[in-house]
């Protein structure tokens, strides 16, 4: 698995390549700041399973993984982790 | 019942200790929102607050919101919902149309007001009431009044002047020439809709109301004005609970909500991501929608799984209040291509098909839809060349001061005598229930010193958008213009709803024979490009289609 840095990193750039967004660090608020909101979050999902080849579950992803990079980054690892385990 | 304000009132006269809002944690009785409200209103009146006047609030959707509304009703002033979600130099420009004498906000909007107050450049701002405990404002703004100030005045009923008439609100949308527009809605607007909301859906003080859209928003005047006339139990949405499905569908059930009202994209949504269960939300009684046409598919999914629901079916735009008319889905359609009108008009509305020459088209024939009867506003804040643009005499009575409202939405009449939507006469789009003109974004990504020429359209989409905004741009020359750098740009002038999400730099712009842009081409080119990123990425066009099917 990728360390949570990498992972980060490869959030902000879907983020920058394909939602246009540029963030300012791994832990601005993005709920607050309102880069994530209805659409642009299940977007962002989309494209995260895209890149990393996975599915996300819905139903365990909370509020709080979207909160910021670094919390997307925690994310993937963990639903990746839990993909590779089945 | 002549102004809104005294539903509150009677409500608190009669069962003070009943609960009215519901946020989170938080609840207040109709008793607490009565007197916090005649609190405030004082300290409206005492920072000069006369009749007429307006007061902006720049407060997120909440208990303190909802005080704040009726505050102002109360000191028989005007209240202008500001969306605290956009950007601030787009709102500064709506605080100096409106002309606001007051602005009610908390620190959680701090940093926007402070924005706000630089983006001022010289011009006078509101004086501010401060809606919680210390405030760290710059630009030389100081609160006129704190929350501590407020609770020591006197929560006894104070006198209002205002009638049916006066002003409610000044609601903003998105305007063509890249300036918003107020529209003024009167008290006695919607409470003619909110009477015949309690008649027709039968609303009760049983009732357990959502309060979903943000209060710029005109649906959450039905939510809030209905609730508190029925005396029923308002509960906000959170706005982080709005972003997951599962929790938006775990909120309604938890909450046991009686009526849900919310726009299709958000059940389009709920359904795309099938987190409804059979049989769901036991305590439900109605689900309304507003706003957009919701596909047929969706509404199969969600008429399948909750047979104990009632499903209605609003239309009308901000102009005429709420909703102009209403269509009960009676059984669930048979197929996907079933099309679902927008129904009769509800009490004192009425709807016209006409042609170009403002005649009644034949059935099944294209033509304008307009909307006549008490709810049409009395036309747009301070504009009246808009104003006298799209409300127009009547038809049938050239001669009285009856109007009718044409609301740029093309329309025919069914061979069973419903009306059905077909499409728009102008570039105005709805995205997740917004409604957005192009033409404010084209304008504003035109006067940016880095582009040459902008064009921006739309295509259809199949996610929860309803329609992807498309820019096409020419940067200046010797400009090294990203998209990244205008998307930027241009979200600190509109706000994230209205930004595009497909972009295109182009050397020249596409031009037809008469030397205008070839917006049809331009569209086709957007269009291709998303057909093959579709195609080009079967991972995410399996998942589509499985949200889908």
């Amino acid at each position: 698995m990728l360390p949570e840095v990498e992972l980060a990193c490869e959030v902000q750039a879907v983020l920058s390549e394909k939602l246009m967004v540029q963030v300012a660090s791994p832990d601005t608020d993005l709920l607050e700041t309102g880069v994530l909101d209805s659409l642009t979050a299940v977007q962002l999902l989309l494209h995260l399973e895209e890149r990393f080849g996975f599915k996300v579950a819905m139903e365990e992803v909370e509020i709080e993984d979207l909160r910021s990079i670094r919390a997307l980054g925690r994310l993937i690892g963990r639903q990746k982790a839990a993909c590779a385990a089945v | 019942m002549k102004r809104l304000q005294d539903w509150l009132t009677l409500q608190a006269e009669r069962r003070p200790e009943a609960c009215a809002v519901v946020f989170g944690r938080q609840r207040a009785t109709y008793g607490e929102i009565e007197m916090a409200s005649n609190r405030l209103a004082r300290a409206l009146r005492a920072a000069g607050c006369r009749r007429g006047d307006r007061v902006a609030l720049l407060l997120p959707k909440s208990i303190q919101a909802l005080i704040g509304l009726f505050a102002a009703l109360k000191a028989d002033c005007i209240y202008v919902p500001l969306d605290t979600a956009s950007p601030a130099a787009r709102l500064r420009r709506m605080l100096v149309a409106s002309d606001s004498r007051c602005l009610l906000a908390n620190g959680s909007t701090a940093a926007l007001l402070n924005e706000m107050a630089g983006h001022a450049r010289g011009s006078a701002m509101p004086r501010v009431g401060w809606m919680d405990g210390g405030a760290t404002l710059h630009h030389g703004l100081t609160p006129e009044f704190y929350w501590g100030d407020v609770l020591r005045l006197s929560a006894a009923a104070l006198d209002s002047a205002n009638n049916e008439t006066d002003p409610v609100h000044i609601l903003f949308t998105s305007g063509s020439t890249g300036i918003p527009k107020g529209v003024v809605i009167t008290h006695a607007n919607v409470i003619h809709f909110v009477e015949w909301g309690i008649r027709y859906f039968g609303i009760s003080a049983s009732d357990r109301i959502s309060g979903h859209p943000p209060l710029h928003f005109d649906l959450s005047t039905f939510d809030i004005y209905g609730a508190v006339a029925g005396g029923a139990q308002l509960h906000l949405v959170p706005p982080e609970v709005n972003i997951l499905p599962h929790q938006l569908a775990a909120f309604i059930r938890d909450s046991e909500l009686t009526q849900w009202f919310s726009v299709p994209s958000i059940l389009n949504h709920m359904a795309r991501f099938a987190v409804i269960r059979t049989n769901d939300f036991p305590s439900l009684r109605r689900l309304l929608w507003c706003g957009e046409k919701f596909p047929t598919p969706a509404l199969i999914y969600w008429m399948r799984r909750l047979p104990h629901v009632e499903f209605f079916n609003l239309y009308g735009p901000t102009e005429t209040t709420i909703a102009s008319s209403c269509y009960r889905v009676p059984q669930c359609p048979e197929s996907d291509t079933v099309e679902i009108p927008i129904g009769e008009p509800c009490d004192g509305e009425r709807l016209l098909v006409l042609d170009e020459t403002m005649r009644p088209v034949a059935l099944g024939q294209a033509g304008d839809l307009h909307v006549a009867g008490v709810g049409l506003s009395p036309g747009y804040w301070r504009d009246p060349q808009k104003t006298r643009e799209v409300f127009l005499p009547h038809p049938e009575r050239p001669d009285s001061s009856d109007r009718v409202y044409r609301t740029g939405d093309l329309a025919k009449i069914g061979d069973d005598g419903s009306i059905y939507l077909i499409g728009r006469s102008d570039s105005q789009i709805k995205s997740r229930g917004y409604r957005i003109e192009l033409g404010e974004i084209e304008t504003t990504a035109h006067a940016l010193p880095e582009v040459q020429e902008a064009a921006v359209v739309a295509i259809d989409s199949p996610g929860l958008e309803g329609a992807t905004i498309c820019c096409a741009f020419v940067p200046c020359p010797g400009s090294e213009l990203s998209t990244l750098f205008l998307k930027k740009q241009l979200a600190e002038l509109l706000p994230h709803y209205m930004l595009p999400s497909r972009w295109m730099v182009l050397d020249r712009m596409p031009r037809n024979s008469h030397g205008k842009v070839d917006r049809p081409s331009l569209k086709e080119q957007f269009r291709r490009a998303a057909v093959h990123e579709r195609s080009a990425v079967p991972v995410q066009g399996e998942k589509e289609a499985a949200h889908v099917a």
